[in-house]
């Protein structure tokens, strides 16, 4: 290293290759999944690189090179954690859910402000999804009745939400 | 996996190509810069704020001012030595232990004072002439200088985060110290003692907070 350190790139060559199988063996001792061991390698290996003037002479290497190691490891141990943290939020927020909740109790409280036989003919055909047909045999009302009413009903809730916003 | 070992044989080749000498001394000199720079913008925040204490020249003859003075030099060159330490991965830190031995150093000249001074003017001898000023104005004149630290920790490679950061907000605030000597009216060793130690504890803390982000590398 020391060699390495006054620009030597032989040996520096040298000192890498050696250190290659070491932080390997290193890394896969103590995490699951070959990939990221080796990932965690070649972050050790730039680190060793960019961080090499800190290194003291007077002092055993190994003890600088796991010193690095052993931060790096601990900085993955870290960021899986945070991940996977980051994910279990994720899944028990639901945010689709809290949404289409939110949603529904709108809709809800705007079409209970409507006369019963527009909400309901909205509710039929625009939210459960029938047909005009089945809408209006649902609700004992002729077919151009129930069209006639989602139509009035609609423009009423336009017209109310429009209101509210200016 | 294959092409992932290959990825590291190439990572090798490429980090030999960029192979220059390391500088020698790189820790020392990184330091020293950080700590000029950020002490010289304290001394300018000092004047631009308070002003340098009228009665300065007088006071550079008196032992209380230095023995005050020392106080914290000495508190500033200890953590500065452990700071250099933890710069380095793996270095020992065996050396902690001098940190805390100025302040143990100046105790006596505290408890001589006390002795020396009647038990009612206990008060003004702590309170001084505004110990919340002292304690805030450390704290303001230690930013510029822990800025100073961390642009100098930047190409170090500290592995214990919360220690660096204590270690090195500490330094600042003790170099802030020094700094605001130029200023402070109190000269008293208790005074010193109490308010300033305080604002060595309180930039330790948050030196140590910010430290574990701020140092990430």
């Amino acid at each position: 290293m020391i060699r390495a350190l006054e620009g030597d790139a032989a040996a520096y060559h040298e000192l890498l290759r050696v250190l290659v199988p070491q932080l390997r063996a290193f890394f896969r001792r103590r995490i699951n999944g070959d990939d990221a061991a080796e990932d965690l390698v070649q972050e050790t290996l730039i680190a060793v690189h960019t961080k090499r003037s800190t290194y003291d002479r007077s002092r055993p290497f190994s003890a600088w090179l796991y010193a690095i190691a052993r931060y790096k490891l601990a900085d993955h141990f870290r960021m899986a954690h945070r991940q996977a943290r980051e994910e279990l939020n994720d899944s028990i927020a639901a945010p689709d859910f809290e949404m289409a909740s939110i949603a529904l109790i709108d809709i809800d409280r705007l079409l209970d402000g409507l006369p019963a036989k527009q909400g309901a003919a909205i509710r039929a055909m625009k939210i459960e999804g029938l047909s005009v047909a089945e809408a209006a045999s649902v609700a004992g009302i002729s077919q151009s009745d129930a069209k006639m009413s989602v139509y009035r009903g609609l423009k009423r809730l336009s017209d109310r939400v429009q209101g509210r916003v200016k | 996996m294959m092409a992932l070992r290959h990825g590291t044989d190439q990572l090798v080749d490429r980090l030999v190509l960029d192979i220059r000498p390391a500088q020698r001394g790189m820790i020392a000199l990184r330091l020293a810069v950080g700590v000029t720079a950020g002490a010289a913008v304290s001394v300018i925040l000092l004047i631009l704020l308070v002003g340098a204490r009228p009665d300065l020249a007088n006071v550079l003859q008196s032992s209380r001012f230095w023995s005050k003075a020392a106080y914290m030099v000495a508190t500033a060159g200890a953590s500065l030595l452990v700071a250099s330490r933890l710069a380095r991965p793996g270095s020992s830190t065996s050396i902690a232990w001098i940190v805390p031995i100025p302040a143990l150093l100046y105790l006596p000249a505290a408890g001589m004072e006390l002795m020396t001074t009647d038990p009612s003017q206990w008060g003004p001898l702590l309170l001084g002439a505004g110990w919340q000023l002292c304690t805030w104005l450390v704290l303001i004149l230690s930013i510029p200088i822990y800025g100073g630290l961390w642009w100098a920790f930047r190409s170090f490679a500290p592995t214990q985060m919360g220690a660096t950061g204590a270690v090195t907000g500490l330094c600042a605030s003790a170099i802030a110290a020094v700094v605001y000597c130029l200023h402070c009216p109190s000269d008293t060793a208790v005074f010193a003692l109490v308010w300033y130690t305080l604002a060595f504890a309180i930039a330790a803390i948050l030196g140590s907070i910010f430290g574990r982000r701020l140092l990430h590398w």
